[in-house]
């Protein structure tokens, strides 16, 4: 089991910020880690050496109405063995891959599993009729995974540049041997051996220029075709350039006297800055399902005696929709018979609601029932609110200032260069041809884009790795650029400050009730769905109540549980139901026998961990905090008191538009909002920056720029800080840069630089920076680690 | 002379061989998952 602290969380090692939680940091943590015990998987610690990341929430039941028409089609072959691919989420270490082979293997009728962290895909094969996928796929789910439809790839430039990079690297380093001969002073006088290494250089560094430097001469051609001068010019001039004077050299049988071992180091380090730049946003994005919005959704539609499962768009009004707990109702539908729903995604309101048969239920909310429900659709898919809020937002809308920066600091960068090699040639064209291109060919080297093609990529990739351990995945490019400029985050209360459950507000009392009216309590709340009872249920169980008989209390909607027993009338409900003449408090819910009052349950909305505090810090900061809900004005005001917020920052009641036009109205391009529900989906479109911590839900996590795993939202006021101590770093980066070039280019313009001493001077600047920038990262973790840690308030 | 040749062209084999060995791995999916093949040996241990 992985080392922890009395304060550190038992599952993932986050440090606890309620004591009352006891050793896990959040209840995802508590269920995954019971779960790893209960059956004998602790070894999952053993082999995750401490880099577990917080559990996501296992407590929503997801739908597996997508997993039907593959399970068919993959049985339908007539192969002794059926085969199924699937894409997962939450697998980041070989630990996750062990844990699902452990689990697999444990299933009978499995044959073979194969999974793919990469990418984030699984590949099983069973025998038809021993296995069952669909209980195989919700025995994994229960860790905190979840399951998809396969349709993750990996993104065609990725791959390539990977390939790019193992080619040059390999080639470089046999170049770098056969330089070394030069360097001790292999010469033209040792004949056949100095003509062999001079030609395998040269045939090697063909190799690399042609593999590597492919990319730099197509972006370059492309960007000169359309007028753009960008990074990618100089560096295919230089290249050309400094490659046709090696060729010139060695085929004078001068071949020790070329730069080709500093041309392929640098083509190389080029290279490994790219991919680091790709690897790291493609390795965030595979970490969640590929869910693009309504292609992902799925209903179960009647069709005369049989029940088809087809894709939402093809809804039309007039279906017949069978909606399975956890489903989600994409159109608005009349139920044909009683139902429970949970409008929390869309609306907001934290608790499932109950509808009679014949009402319309609004299209975005889930079953939160335990049984199917037919309902009628009254419109088609096209027609109803979700295609607009499932809309992915338009890809580069939200171009930051930052990338604009770097976009112009890379094009003045280019004119400055080539400006410079062309002053330099017309400068030393008086001593000849071969001295003024010398000239040229130092400049060109000397002026090294190392700081904007490695080293900013390279803070960029040690930035995201930190956060990544943290449990917060950036998933667009430039967020960490955005975020120094937010001045206000806006936040969705219901399921993103709170965690769309209640808790009791005295964790300790059902412990100091007698055990009859405990186990009482327990029995009767054990089979119910209520959100209250669920709470009830429990901390019940957890104080030791056991069902002591089989009940079968009924349910009242809008009252509470009734149970008849050995002549006595027990109630557990509203006040004035359950003890006639009690007056009606928020949150309070009572037992009575007979009337008579027994005991007295008060519960609220269970706060994210660390939400108060996280927001009492961005407050601090000087950061203007809102809140904004779908929920009840009155619900949302005195949660809103809580946190300290000031009246007009507490919106309620507000519709998906309403928050829009409020993130809308605020926005001077420094907004951050952090929403779950779909009902969030239009506020993410018009705030600066978005992200949710609400990583179990469909679509959301792939409509923001970032999301956060486990319970607690402490990781926000890390995001915020990463993203300071990056720009503090690029910012050093690019002056060590300026003044590196500065005193590079005064060298090479006097005639002072040689190319082979600008071959030199090249990779050894391009090594300080990098060791400067891992230095300087590693001293911004420090402080950060450092800082003074802030106490929870009470609510 | 001639042993430096045999090297040099058993180093130019062997990256050869490198490149061949990364594009295979590339080709099937699995260059990223070190993670996983590092289990590999712990699957047998259990299957004994």
């Amino acid at each position: 089991m992985s080392a922890s602290t009395s304060s550190s969380c038992l599952h993932c090692g986050t440090p606890v910020a309620d004591p009352a939680r006891g050793a896990f940091c959040c209840a995802g943590c508590e269920a995954v880690h019971g779960l790893l015990v209960d059956q004998g998987l602790t070894r999952y610690y053993a082999l995750a050496r401490g880099a577990v990341l917080p559990a996501t929430s296992v407590e929503r039941v997801r739908s597996h109405a997508w997993l039907e028409p593959l399970r068919t089609a993959a049985e339908a072959t007539a192969s002794p063995l059926c085969a199924l691919e699937l894409d997962v989420q939450g697998i980041h270490c070989a630990a996750c891959v062990w844990l699902m082979n452990e689990l697999f293997r444990r299933t009978p009728g499995g044959a073979g599993f194969t999974v793919n962290p990469a990418l984030g895909k699984v590949c099983m094969r069973w025998r038809p009729g021993v296995f069952d996928v669909e209980r195989f796929v919700c025995e994994v789910e229960r860790f905190g995974y979840a399951f998809g439809p396969s349709r993750k790839t990996t993104p065609r430039p990725s791959r390539d540049l990977v390939v790019r990079l193992g080619i040059c690297a390999a080639a470089t380093m046999n170049v770098m041997l056969f330089s070394f001969s030069f360097y001790f002073g292999l010469s033209p006088g040792d004949g056949s051996t100095f003509s062999l290494f001079t030609w395998g250089s040269l045939l090697l560094a063909t190799v690399v220029v042609l593999v590597g430097g492919w990319p730099f001469f197509r972006a370059a051609q492309r960007g000169l075709a359309r007028g753009l001068l960008h990074l990618d010019v100089p560096i295919a001039l230089g290249i050309t350039l400094v490659y046709a004077l090696s060729v010139v050299q060695t085929l004078q049988h001068r071949g020790d006297h070329a730069y080709l071992d500093t041309l392929c180091t640098f083509i190389t380090l080029m290279v490994l800055g790219r991919w680091l730049q790709q690897r790291v946003l493609d390795r965030n994005r595979r970490f969640l399902l590929e869910d693009d919005g309504s292609d992902a959704l799925v209903v179960r539609r009647r069709e005369g005696a049989t029940v088809a499962v087809v894709p939402a768009p093809r809804v039309g009004a007039g279906d017949t929709l069978l909606v399975a707990p956890g489903d989600l109702l994409v159109v608005d539908a009349t139920l044909s018979q009683a139902g429970r729903f949970s409008l929390d995604w869309i609306t907001g309101e934290p608790e499932p609601r109950t509808f009679p048969a014949g009402e319309t239920v609004p299209a975005g909310a889930f079953n939160a029932g335990r049984s199917a429900v037919e309902a009628r659709a009254t419109q088609s898919f096209q027609q109803s609110v979700l295609p607009v809020l499932l809309a992915a937002r338009p890809e580069g809308e939200r171009r930051s200032g930052s990338a604009r920066f770097f976009d112009a600091l890379a094009r003045y960068y280019v004119v400055t260069v080539l400006t410079l090699a062309a002053m330099g040639t017309l400068l030393w064209m008086h001593a000849g041809v071969h001295r003024a291109v010398d000239v040229a060919v130092a400049l060109l080297v000397v002026t090294c884009p190392c700081a904007l093609g490695i080293a900013i990529p390279l803070a960029h990739e040690l930035v995201h790795a930190g956060l990544r351990r943290k449990g917060v995945l950036v998933r667009a490019p430039d967020l960490l650029d955005r975020l120094v400029r937010v001045r206000t985050v806006l936040f969705d209360k219901t399921g993103t400050l709170t965690l769309g459950r209640l808790d009791l507000v005295e964790p300790r009392h059902p412990g100091q009730l007698s055990p009859e009216i405990r186990d009482l309590v327990y029995s009767m709340t054990a089979g119910s769905n209520h959100p209250v009872s669920r709470c009830l249920a429990k901390a019940l169980a957890g104080a030791g109540a056991r069902v002591a008989a089989p009940v079968q209390p009924e349910e009242i909607p809008g009252c509470g549980l009734e149970l008849v027993r050995g002549g006595r009338r027990h109630r557990l409900g509203a006040p004035g139901w359950a003890v006639p003449g009690a007056a009606a408090e928020p949150g309070v819910t009572l037992l009575s026998v007979d009337g008579q009052l027994l005991a007295r349950f008060v519960t609220r909305e269970a706060v994210r961990p660390g939400a108060q505090r996280e927001v009492l810090r961005l407050r601090a900061a000087g950061l203007d905090v809102w809140l904004l809900s779908g929920d009840a004005r009155t619900r949302v005001e005195e949660f809103g008191r809580a946190l300290g917020l000031s009246g007009d920052r507490v919106l309620g009641e507000l519709s998906p538009a309403d928050k829009a036009a409020v993130v809308a109205r605020v926005d001077r391009r420094d907004t951050l909002f952090i929403g779950d529900g779909v009902n969030d989906s239009l506020a993410f479109a018009a705030a600066f920056a978005a992200g949710t911590p609400a990583v179990d839900r469909p679509v959301m996590p792939g409509k923001s720029d970032v999301f956060f795993l486990g319970e607690s939202l402490e990781s926000l006021g890390e995001l915020l800080l990463a993203a300071q101590s990056l720009r503090s770093v690029v910012r050093r980066i690019l002056a060590m840069a300026f003044a590196y070039n500065a005193g590079a280019v005064t060298v090479a313009m006097l005639g002072l630089a040689t190319p082979l001493g600008a071959a030199v001077a090249m990779p050894a600047s391009s090594l300080a920076i990098l060791l400067a920038t891992t230095a300087w990262l590693a001293g911004r973790r420090g402080v950060a680690t450092a800082a003074p840690k802030l106490h929870e308030v009470a609510a | 002379m001639n042993v430096l040749v045999i090297q040099v062209f058993a180093s130019l084999m062997l990256v050869l061989l490198a490149v061949v060995g990364l594009l295979y791995s590339v080709k099937h999916g699995d260059h990223e998952h070190a993670d996983r093949l590092s289990l590999l040996p712990l699957e047998d241990d259990e299957g004994d």
